[in-house]
C-alpha cells in the first residue's frame, strides 16, 4: 500500500467574529471542528454539505490558503503548515484549485496564455518563452480548446470554456491533487456534463486525485469514489459514495437525499424536511433540533464519529 | 377563456432575436413549468408578461390577460396589473428586497398601494401573511430587516409580498436556485401550498428538471428563444420526444441508478453549443447539434405539432415515432 497523498488530521478552524458588545469577549465561529480525511493518489473524494457547513474552509486549508487553528494538513507526508515559505511554495505545485465562478477566477486583463502559464512560472519556472508556449498549448488541447485560444482574453469565452481554461491552468504544474470547489455549480446542465466528462477523462489520463466539493448530490454521486457529509463544521457520515447514497445511516444524510427534487413527475413522495432555523444548541448533537429520530440523550452529548466494520463512519448515537 | 394567453410573442434586442414566436395559454389554477438553459428565453418570457423588458427591446405578438392585451397597456395601466394581478418571485431574495426598509413595510407596500389599505389594517394582514409563509410572530416581527434573516427566510418574505394582493398568476423565476437543497424543498412546498390554496396560476421558471417535475402539471421546454416541446409534465418526461429534451435529461447526473449510466462513466452530452441570438438560422435552431437531424431540418424550422404522446413537439424527426 502506498502512502496516502493527503492526510487531514483533526483539523479545526475558528474565526473571531465582530464584537457584539464593547466589553464582552468577541464571539467565535468554529467553521471546521475536528475533521480528518485521508485521500489516496488518483482517488476522487467528495465533500457535501449546505452553506456554512465548513466545506469551503476545508478546501482552502488543503491548498494552504487558510491556516488551521489546530490540526494538520499533510501532502506527500509533509505538514503544509510546518513548512517554510520556500518549501511551501515547492509543495504548491502538487495541489491546484479550480474555483466556482469562471467569471471571477480569471483575470480579465490577461491573455489566456499568461493565465495558464502563471502557476508554472511562479511555482516551477526555468522555462523559455518557446517552452512555455508549448506547455500552454498542450494544456489547452488537454482540456478540449484550441492552441490558438492562447492569444484571446477571457471575455471571448463562454462560461464552460472559461472553466476549461481554469482547469488547464490547474494542470500545468502536473499536480497530484485538484481541489474543485463547486467547480461546475455555475454551469448549465449540458455544459456541466461536458466539464464533468473532461474532469473524469483527465483523472484517468493523469492519475489525478480530486477533492470535489459540491452541494449537488447527483454530481457528487457520479464523480466520486468516497464522500464525506459535513454538518456545522463536522463530518457526520463518511464512506463509499454508492453505499452511502443507497443506504444513508445518518439522519442528516437521509434528509439531504430526500430534499433533492427527482426528475420524475410520477414520484411525488412526502418528505419530512426541517429547515435550519439557526437554533444551535450549546451542547449535544448539532443536528438534534432538526432530527426526526431525536432521543433525549442526543441533546446531552455530541456523538463521536464511529467507524463501522464496513468502513463507514457515522456520527450519530442511533447509528 | 384562458386566463393568460400568449400569442406569437417575439422579442428582438438590436439584431438579436431572443424570443421566437412563443405561444401558450394558462388557465386559472394551472401550474406551468418553463425549463431550459441560460439564454433560452424562459426569463425573457416572464419579463415580457410583466412588462419589465428593457426599452431597447422590440416586442411583437399578443399577451392577452383577462381580456386585455398587456402589450398595448401604458405604464400606468401596467402598474395596476403588476403585483396586484400578476406577481413575481425572483431568484435572489437579497436583491429582490430593499435592505433599508423593514420586511413589514415591504409586504404592506403593495396592499397600501393597490388595495388602498390603511396602516393598521395593512399591519394586521402583514402579521397573518408572515404566519402563512412560516415566519410566525413573535419571533419574526414585521420590524425585522432583510439582513437579519437567512436566505430561505428572505425568500419566504418575498413570497409573502407576492401573496399580499391575492394575484391570479404567480411567476417564480428560479425561486430556489440560490438556496440549499433542504431549504429549496421547503420553499417549493410553500409555493405549491399557497398556489393551491389561493387557486393561483403558477409559472415556474427553472433550469432544474427535478424542480419542474415536482411542482408543475404542464411543461414547456425552451431552447435558444423558441419553445421546442409543450405538454403535460408527465407526457414530456415519459416520452422525451424532442432531441433537445432528451439530451438535457441524459446530460444530468442522477441520484438513483438510472438506465445503463454507470457512476463515473462519461455522461452523454449534447455536442456543440447554443447558437448566438444574432445568428441567422433558416432551419431548426437545434439542427446543428442534433443527432437525428435530416436534410429538411436545415431548410425550414419545424412548428409545434401534436405527437403520438398527445403533446406538442417542434421537430421533424422526434423520438418515439417510428421513422
Amino acid at each position: 500500500m502506498n502512502d496516502p497523498l493527503l492526510v487531514i488530521d483533526d483539523l479545526y478552524r475558528e474565526y473571531v467574529l465582530p464584537r457584539q458588545k464593547l466589553f464582552a469577549p468577541a464571539p467565535r465561529l468554529q467553521a471546521v471542528r475536528g475533521v480528518s480525511i485521508t485521500l489516496n493518489g488518483a482517488e476522487s473524494f467528495g465533500i457535501v454539505g449546505e452553506s456554512g457547513c465548513g466545506k469551503s474552509t476545508l478546501a482552502r486549508s488543503v491548498v494552504a490558503l487558510e491556516a488551521p487553528s489546530r490540526g494538520t494538513v499533510s501532502l506527500h507526508g509533509k505538514d503544509l503548515f510546518a513548512l517554510g515559505t520556500a518549501e511551501l511554495r515547492g509543495m504548491r505545485r502538487h495541489v491546484q484549485m479550480v474555483f466556482q465562478d469562471p467569471y471571477g477566477s480569471l483575470d480579465p486583463r490577461h491573455k489566456v496564455a499568461r493565465i495558464i502559464a502563471e502557476p508554472y512560472v511562479t511555482l516551477i519556472g526555468g522555462a523559455s518563452g518557446q517552452e512555455l508556449a508549448e506547455i500552454v498549448s498542450r494544456a489547452l488541447v488537454d482540456v478540449g480548446l484550441n492552441p490558438e485560444d492562447a492569444d484571446k482574453f477571457p471575455h471571448e469565452f463562454s462560461g464552460g470554456q472559461r472553466q476549461r481554461i481554469a482547469i488547464a491552468r490547474a494542470l500545468v504544474t502536473k499536480p497530484d491533487l485538484i481541489v474543485a470547489d463547486e467547480a461546475v455549480s455555475a454551469l448549465d446542465v449540458s455544459v456541466q456534463a461536458q466539464v464533468l466528462n473532461l474532469m473524469m477523462k483527465l483523472r484517468r489520463e493523469h492519475g489525478l486525485a480530486y477533492l470535489f466539493i459540491s452541494h449537488d448530490l447527483s454530481v457528487v454521486r457520479h464523480v466520486t469514489d468516497r464522500v464525506a457529509i459535513m454538518y456545522h463544521g463536522r463530518i457526520v457520515e463518511q464512506g463509499d459514495t454508492r453505499a452511502i447514497f443507497a443506504n444513508p445511516r445518518h439522519p442528516y444524510t437521509q434528509m439531504l437525499l430526500d430534499a433533492v427534487p427527482r426528475p420524475d413527475p410520477g414520484l411525488k413522495k412526502p418528505r419530512a424536511i426541517v429547515e435550519d432555523m439557526g437554533d444551535m444548541p450549546g451542547h449535544g448533537c448539532p443536528f438534534a433540533p432538526r432530527c426526526a429520530k431525536v432521543k433525549p440523550s442526543c441533546r446531552d452529548q455530541e456523538p463521536d464519529l464511529k467507524i463501522f466494520d464496513d468502513g463507514r463512519s457515522v456520527a450519530c448515537h442511533l447509528a | 377563456m384562458a386566463l393568460l394567453s400568449v400569442e406569437n410573442l417575439s422579442v428582438h434586442i438590436g439584431p438579436a432575436h431572443i424570443l421566437k414566436d412563443v405561444s401558450f395559454s394558462m388557465e386559472k389554477g394551472e401550474t406551468l413549468g418553463f425549463v431550459g438553459e441560460s439564454g433560452c428565453g424562459k426569463s425573457i418570457t416572464a419579463m415580457a408578461i410583466m412588462g419589465l423588458l428593457t426599452e431597447q427591446a422590440t416586442v411583437s405578438g399578443r399577451i392577452v390577460f383577462d381580456g386585455q392585451d398587456l402589450l398595448t397597456l401604458d405604464d400606468r395601466a401596467m402598474c395596476k396589473i403588476r403585483g396586484l394581478r400578476i406577481a413575481m418571485v425572483f431568484q435572489e431574495p437579497m436583491t429582490a428586497l430593499n435592505p433599508v426598509k423593514s420586511i413589514g413595510f415591504q409586504i404592506a407596500e403593495g396592499m397600501r398601494l393597490h388595495l388602498g389599505l390603511g396602516r393598521a389594517e395593512a399591519e394586521r394582514r402583514v402579521v397573518s401573511l408572515l404566519d402563512r409563509v412560516g415566519l410566525p410572530a413573535p419571533r419574526f416581527s414585521p420590524d425585522l430587516y432583510p439582513h437579519q434573516l437567512s436566505g430561505g427566510q428572505r425568500q419566504r418574505v418575498v413570497i409573502a409580498m407576492t401573496m399580499a394582493c391575492g394575484p391570479d398568476i404567480l411567476i417564480a423565476d428560479e425561486p430556489t436556485t440560490a438556496l440549499d437543497v433542504t431549504i429549496q424543498a421547503r420553499i417549493l412546498d410553500l409555493i405549491a401550498e399557497v398556489v393551491e390554496q389561493d387557486g393561483m396560476g403558477l409559472m415556474m421558471i427553472t433550469h432544474d428538471l427535478g424542480v419542474v417535475a415536482q411542482t408543475t402539471d404542464n411543461l414547456a421546454v425552451m431552447y435558444a428563444g423558441a419553445m421546442v416541446e409543450h405538454g403535460t409534465t408527465q407526457a414530456v418526461f415519459s416520452s422525451l420526444s424532442h432531441p433537445y429534451t432528451r439530451g438535457l435529461f441524459g446530460a444530468m447526473p442522477h441520484l438513483e441508478s438510472h438506465g445503463d449510466l454507470a457512476p463515473g462513466a462519461l455522461l452523454p452530452t449534447i455536442p456543440g453549443s447554443v447558437p448566438q441570438p444574432s445568428e441567422k438560422i433558416s432551419g431548426c435552431i437545434f439542427a446543428g447539434r442534433c443527432e437525428r437531424a435530416q436534410d429538411q431540418c436545415k431548410v425550414a424550422p419545424p412548428t409545434l405539432t401534436k405527437n403520438d404522446g398527445g403533446h406538442q413537439v417542434a421537430c421533424f424527426n422526434p423520438w418515439g415515432v417510428v421513422a
